[in-house]
């Protein structure tokens, strides 16, 4: 009976050291996938860290390489096409001088100048459209009063700009010409997809750094389905943001409007 | 006055965990992603048969037809959970349902034909372990290859860890236990502390598991933004 009893108990400690031996391999086995998924996924993230950093890259000469190629068409549309149109401008004064008194050919010059007028008109407000000069030659808050006054013209919204220092600049011509990239495409939103009325845009200069916070009273959406939904006006931002180092947060609520703060930090 | 055994806390402790997953479970299920259901079934089949199988044991009175429909659901749940979590793009073996089909036919064929619903069900558990541990073999297969999704990457690993580890564990209990039985019950009864420690092993990976998968679910949704890579040359139509 006892020598049954110790036959149990050598094969539950034989069963005993079965489990162990099985739990220590378990344990081994899911150590080991562990330290590989671990050395994988380095080796992934530094591909991936590489690509991006190649993305980035790209993203950054093709940015700039637009600007640069905007900046190009704008000068040769306000120095040669600009020029030439007031040449032409001035001649249609002397042509005046020559046709007398006839009817006909006053009225067709008066029709021409204003032709003319409006041809150098529109070609500023390109010129202009592509590459701001008071971006240039005054900074930021400048051009976005310019910006704001632009499109409190046309009479469809009502743009408040409130800035805290209208002579700060930015140490990058670069980071002012892409937050004024920014909220140009923000304020083409609000009316575009917002149907917002009034749009507000309050620019704080800190120490090292730049807040910009914009709202209007359009239509708003769901931040939540923000990433889904994301289309190229928004992506454009992100991209133009990213390219400084600067983040957006966004705050909306359907039928609520839109809150965006941009926090650029020049020193990082 | 009832008396309690150190094996009566294992149990507690275990079942304890397993109503704090269920719990968490139910107010997470809308945050979870879709394969967890089958997980989230597991759990009060767990919970309720064990806790039945238990007091059944304790009253003297044979509790092994509950095991043999625990082994039945529990491979049917925990194969669907594991197909349905390995769906593509990840590597399932193409004759994955064969084999889950032909193991759920060999469950019942085993309990009508081999060891009766009164009997001990060692073939049939033993079979199941074996299919589970192949299943996180599977997954530790894909999650090597960094196939399985970032945000919930953690969370499943753990799960799957312990899914693991305690049919590795249990794996030889079970194989043993029908013998054990039949020379000495007592000795059945110590090395079943095994399952029970185990048992808290697997429902604390669960449930932790399941914080986890939730928060990385919470993460992935708060993504910040990425890069456009519609501005790259050659991305644009």
């Amino acid at each position: 009976m006892d020598q049954v009893l110790l036959q149990n108990r050598e094969l539950a400690a034989l069963v005993l050291f079965g489990v162990s031996i099985m739990l220590l391999l378990a344990l081994a086995f899911v150590l080991f996938v562990s330290l590989s998924q671990r050395r994988i996924l380095k080796e992934q993230m530094n591909a991936q860290a590489l690509e991006i950093e190649y993305r980035e890259e790209l993203l950054r000469s093709t940015i700039l390489t637009q600007e640069e190629e905007r900046r190009r068409i704008a000068k040769d549309l306000h120095d040669d096409l600009g020029s030439k149109l007031n040449v032409l401008k001035l001649n249609i004064y002397q042509v005046k001088k020559f046709t007398g008194d006839s009817a006909p050919a006053e009225e067709l010059i008066g029709d021409v100048k204003s032709l003319l007028d409006q041809t150098i008109h529109t070609t500023r407000r390109i010129s202009h459209e592509l590459l701001p000069p008071t971006l240039q030659d005054f900074g930021l808050p400048t051009a976005l009063e310019e910006l704001c006054d632009g499109f409190q013209r046309t009479g469809s919204v009502d743009i408040h700009l409130e800035v805290d220092d209208p002579d700060a600049r930015l140490p990058q011509v670069n980071s002012e010409l892409q937050l004024f990239r920014v909220v140009q495409e923000l304020i083409n939103n609000s009316i575009r997809h917002g149907e917002a009325r009034q749009i507000g845009i309050r620019l704080h200069h800190g120490k090292e750094s730049l807040k910009l916070h914009y709202y209007d009273n359009g239509k708003g959406f769901d931040v939540t389905r923000l990433a889904e939904k994301k289309g190229l006006g928004l992506k454009n931002i992100d991209s133009r943001l990213h390219l400084i180092g600067a983040t957006i947060r966004y705050e909306s609520e359907p039928g609520a409007g839109v809150t965006a703060t941009v926090d650029l930090n020049p020193v990082s | 006055m009832t008396e309690i055994d150190y094996r009566d806390y294992f149990f507690y402790i275990a079942t304890l965990i397993t109503v704090v997953s269920i719990g968490y479970y139910a107010w997470n299920r809308h945050r979870l992603p879709p394969y967890f259901r089958y997980l989230a079934a597991f759990l009060p089949l767990h919970l309720t048969l064990d806790f039945i199988a238990h007091f059944l044991a304790r009253a003297g009175i044979p509790n092994q037809p509950l095991l043999h429909l625990y082994t039945l659901l529990e491979i049917v749940l925990l194969g669907l959970f594991y197909r349905s979590l390995l769906r593509s793009p990840y590597w399932l073996p193409p004759y994955f349902r064969w084999f889950f089909g032909a193991g759920v036919v060999f469950i019942v064929a085993n309990t009508l034909f081999l060891q009766a619903p009164f009997e001990f069900n060692s073939y049939a558990k033993t079979f199941s372990s074996t299919s589970i541990i192949l299943f996180a073999l599977l997954y530790f297969y894909n999650s090597i290859l960094g196939e399985i999704a970032a945000p919930q990457r953690s969370g499943l690993h753990l799960i799957n860890t312990g899914l693991f580890v305690f049919y590795m564990g249990t794996l030889l209990i079970f194989l043993f236990s029908d013998f054990l039985r039949r020379n000495d019950q007592n000795i059945l009864f110590e090395i079943w502390n095994v399952n029970l420690i185990l048992s808290i092993l697997l429902q604390s990976l669960l449930l932790i598991g399941l914080v986890l998968v939730r928060q990385g679910s919470v993460d992935s949704a708060q993504a910040p933004p990425q890069l456009n890579q519609e501005l790259l040359p050659g991305k644009r139509n």
